[in-house]
């Protein structure tokens, strides 16, 4: 039987946080982009929205801003 | 074993009067205005008597902030420790050290030799008591600047904990909850302590504590802004939650044990203790009032457009804790003050990175000043330019607000100090709350402007099954294909972010939340 892992954040710059759990393994590829590669299945939760259920490992990346005065790309922050 | 036969419909009735009794006094300010401090002192005592301690000097602090500055401010004065420990043994008829008694460690004993004695008689019992108070407020600013010398004793809160679970906590685990079916157990969470969890941790506790966590260090330096750990599993907000479990169990099932008489003296006395939380040390426990009136939204969300969400006492200004906050979302009192005073600019609006702080701002304007105020700070600077309605099956709305904004994205354009901007307007599927998300002015739709937002290793594009996404995360499931070459990405392909087109994005978006 696979072990799970417990409990991993995905969104470290995020105030509160978006958490991987259940998943077999998440495995932080870019840590400036905030690229998690998510194994199997998996449940993402976060303080203000609804949790999502993955039945199928992924990709979890960051949603990109572009700050207005300068027209740099920025990752979102919440 | 009870199972699901026993939770009959009238035991079910019972749970919103549970979930009623544990929260009550706490919103509304009741346990703020009852709270009396031979109550508190009789749970602390209780808590330490029980943990194999004595009775500890109990000082009442109006806010989590005061409670640890209170807490810090006696483990750096020193000379202020030897009339507590006087008073700590007088309560405890300890017998009162010689000169020479080996008990005391070196700095105490040599305070003692030469105070002792003559301040034995004035500063013993209660009138030390009533110069502990209001000493505290003047010494407690004059002695800001004063240097922290020593500690005043290491803390208990992990040793109590460790007693104290191991005298009710694993008992009570042991002789109630596993009485409890697994699938009863399962529905019993779901509608009694899932409520509660929600209502009095992840708002009342987990939040406050991490406002407070972040902001202490900042605000009071290195000496009187050190968090120490505070609340007992038995003495803490969250306590409610675990008494409200435990006798919810007991009494309703009828579940004989043992432990049933202490957990029935814990639920008593905490609830007429009052107590928020407290610091504790063997010498002394500070601890904290409930607030006088706790403000939310209609979601339990800490809320309040007119003035402190969380409204705490405070004895000095000093310890004054500001906790504003709009929809759940933390508002610093600067911030508030601009937007009260309608001196927020749109460029001061655009420039905040924080997206949820972002949209907290315009979630303010809108219930202060109106819609109309809104749509003039908008209005003024961006012009609505396209719209993009994406409607989405039935089935990927399923833990959605299911209301009409959902798959509704507005792109806006304007010149603001000779820079163009763009951003498009969006709504949280989960919450409904409005954002404003800066995108490149380049863009000429709302579809496109949307999907630009998202970013994927480009030599996995396409590759891409679906996408979903939880706030201002994407989850983007591959092809078997992709996940093999996933496997073989190097690091700058990995750092190579690039967006798909708005109909490639929303082709492939399944939940979004």
């Amino acid at each position: 039987m696979q072990k799970t892992i417990k409990k991993v954040n995905v969104a470290p710059s995020s105030t509160h946080g978006h958490f991987v759990t259940g998943a077999e393994k998440v495995i932080d590829l870019d840590i400036v982009n905030e690229t998690f590669r998510v194994e199997g299945e998996s449940t993402l939760t976060s303080a203000n929205h609804t949790t999502l259920k993955q039945k199928e490992g992924g990709l979890i990346t960051c949603q990109v801003v572009v700050d207005p005065f300068t027209g740099a790309f920025n990752k979102s922050k919440d | 074993m009870k199972t699901l036969k026993d939770f009959t419909p009238e035991i079910q009735a019972k749970i919103p009067e549970y979930v009623k009794n544990y929260t009550a006094g706490i919103y509304d300010g009741g346990r703020y205005k009852s709270f009396e401090l031979s109550k508190a002192e009789a749970h602390v005592n209780w808590n330490y008597e029980t943990s194999g301690y004595k009775k500890p000097i109990v000082i009442i602090a109006e806010n989590p902030k005061e409670m640890q500055v209170f807490f810090n401010w006696i483990k750096a004065n020193k000379e202020f420790q030897l009339p507590l420990y006087l008073l700590y043994a007088a309560k405890n008829n300890i017998e009162l050290p010689k000169p020479d008694d080996s008990q005391l460690d070196s700095q105490l004993r040599s305070q003692l030799r030469s105070q002792l004695y003559s301040q034995l008689g004035s500063q013993l019992g209660s009138q030390l008591g009533s110069q502990l108070g209001s000493q505290l407020d003047s010494q407690l600013r004059s002695q800001l600047r004063s240097q922290l010398r020593s500690q005043l004793r290491s803390q208990l809160d992990s040793q109590l904990d460790s007693q104290l679970y191991s005298q009710l906590g694993s008992q009570l685990d042991s002789q109630l909850d596993s009485q409890l079916g697994s699938q009863l157990g399962s529905q019993l969470r779901s509608q009694l302590r899932s409520q509660l969890d929600s209502q009095l941790d992840s708002q009342l506790r987990s939040q406050l504590y991490s406002q407070l966590d972040s902001q202490l260090d900042s605000q009071l330096g290195s000496q009187l802004g050190v968090v120490n750990s505070y609340g007992l599993f038995t003495c803490d907000i969250y306590s409610n939650v675990y008494a409200a479990w435990f006798k919810f169990m007991k009494d309703e099932f009828k579940l004989d044990s043992k432990i049933g008489v202490m957990l029935d003296q814990w639920d008593a006395l905490y609830k007429e203790s009052d107590i928020y939380t407290a610091v504790f040390s063997e010498l002394v426990c500070v601890v904290c009032k409930y607030p006088k009136q706790i403000h939310v939204d209609e979601e339990k969300r800490l809320h309040s457009v007119t003035g402190q969400a969380v409204e705490w006492g405070n004895s000095t200004e000093l310890t004054k804790w500001d906790c504003h906050y709009i929809h759940g979302v933390l508002i610093e009192p600067a911030l508030f003050e601009k937007l009260s005073s309608k001196e927020l600019t749109f460029e001061d609006w655009a420039k905040e990175e924080n997206e949820e702080i972002k949209s907290a701002m315009l979630a303010f304007m809108e219930e202060r000043w109106g819609a109309e105020f809104l749509f003039r700070f908008i209005s003024k600077h961006l012009k609505d330019v396209n719209t993009y309605t994406d409607k989405k099956d039935e089935r990927y709305l399923e833990g959605t607000t299911k209301g009409m904004n959902i798959g509704v994205y507005t792109l806006f354009k304007g010149r603001v100090n000779d820079i163009d901007m763009a951003f498009v307007r969006c709504y949280c599927p989960s919450t409904d709350r409005l954002f404003f998300l800066s995108v490149s002015p380049t863009n000429t739709n709302a579809k496109d402007a949307i999907a630009s937002l998202y970013r994927v290793p480009s030599k996995l594009i396409k590759y891409i099954k679906s996408i979903s996404r939880q706030g201002e995360r994407y989850f983007t499931v591959f092809t078997d294909e992709g996940n093999k070459v996933l496997d073989n990405l190097t690091k700058p392909e990995i750092e190579d972010l690039k967006s798909i087109t708005g109909k490639e994005y929303f082709s492939l978006m399944t939940y979004e939340y």
